[in-house]
């Protein structure tokens, strides 16, 4: 089943690759949803997030005749652009971590995830806390337990040994959980 | 928040899966991507240069070539005339007769330095030998040989008196009968 969608993707790939629209259209549906969910807990802007999901599906379709698979699959790709992307935006902009500015931000996406206050509140939290972290921590964190990647994948679309991986992820879990308890110390 | 254990914290982050982007925002910007022309990376240029062009991109072709070959050549050449005919004009150090008086300077520095290492030698040597003399006279007493004669000597010096003694204790003895 997996290896017949990794096939069916495989050609849709090549078809991109060649410069069919309506091949790199399927790609946008499979991974837009993720782009944008990576990009807006990095950002915590939704309109932010919607203009920086836009720019990298916009640079991957102006770049795909130049993208060569190499054991690389799209998703890491498609990461590793979101990434510099997310990383020129804090260049270029500055953006401070202003708690409450960010509470602001928050409220519109994630209305649609938390289904009482308690939760969306609880949400907002983690995401403040998440933004605290080192941004390769907040990646890592986001990929494996937000978007679900394999650390194969992760290790792919971050340029690292699956091993620093691992290490990354724990580290970022504890740091994540101190940040919380700070919080909750702080409340 | 506390979190009892990391599951608990996992199972938080996991309901973030719930994001998703407005549709709206997803059709416009999709729509907007796929009406950008698409640049392909694999295409090369087939146009056929005109004749004239040709015959242009050719010609300063060859002329480039053929003045890397023009330059490599003239180094080899400048290289080759310096060190076998212009040598000992450009560098003196390599004219036979300089060779020569240096060799000859070094020749003679080497000379001097072996009759001073001679001289060091035979001093040493002496030196060694007058040490050796000085510290067998020295310890004499400590020689075996030298002791007892010493001794003998010694003993015929002592014995002579007693000798005398008898005589003359004999003497005495003659004379009172």
């Amino acid at each position: 089943m997996v290896d017949a969608r990794l096939t069916d993707e495989h050609e849709i790939l090549k078809k991109a690759i060649a410069g069919e629209s309506s091949a790199f259209g399927s790609l946008y549906d499979t991974y837009q949803p993720l782009i944008y969910r990576f990009v807006y807990l990095r950002v915590s802007h939704r309109e932010e997030a919607e203009d920086l999901t836009h720019q990298v599906f916009l640079s991957a379709w102006q770049n795909i005749g130049s993208f060569q698979e190499h054991g690389l699959p799209i998703s890491s790709w498609l990461y590793q652009i979101a990434r510099n992307r997310v990383i020129d935006h804090y260049r270029t902009k500055h953006v401070s971590l202003s708690l409450n500015e960010e509470n602001e931000d928050l409220h519109p996406s994630l209305d649609d995830v938390a289904d009482s206050l308690e939760t969306k509140l609880q949400l907002e939290q983690i995401q403040v806390a998440l933004r605290t972290l080192h941004p390769d921590q907040q990646d890592i964190l986001i990929m494996r337990f937000v978007e679900g990647l394999s650390n194969a994948e992760i290790a792919s679309a971050l340029k690292k040994h699956e091993g620093t991986i691992r290490v990354l992820q724990h580290r970022a879990l504890r740091n994540l959980k101190k940040q919380l308890e700070k919080s909750h110390e702080i409340q | 928040m506390k979190f009892n254990n990391t599951k608990e914290l996992i199972t938080q982050l996991e309901q973030f899966r719930r994001i998703h982007p407005r549709a709206e925002f997803s059709q416009d910007s999709k729509r907007i991507i796929l009406s950008t022309p698409y640049k392909s990376f694999s295409q090369k240029t087939t146009i056929t240069p005109s004749w004239d062009v040709q015959l242009q991109y050719g010609f300063s072709s060859i002329v480039r070539i053929g003045s890397f070959i023009g330059i490599g050549l003239s180094i080899l050449i400048i290289s080759l005339y310096a060190t076998h005919e212009l040598s000992p004009v450009l560098f003196p150090g390599l004219s036979p007769q300089s060779i020569t008086a240096e060799a000859e300077m070094l020749n003679s520095n080497m000379n001097i330095e072996l009759s001073r290492l001679g001289y060091f030698d035979t001093t040493a040597q002496e030196s060694s030998a007058a040490l050796k003399q000085l510290s067998q006279k020295q310890f004499n007493h400590l020689n075996d040989t030298i002791i007892t004669s010493e001794a003998t000597a010694l003993q015929e010096t002592i014995s002579t008196p007693s000798d005398d003694t008898t005589q003359i204790n004999a003497l005495i003895n003659q004379l009172s009968n």
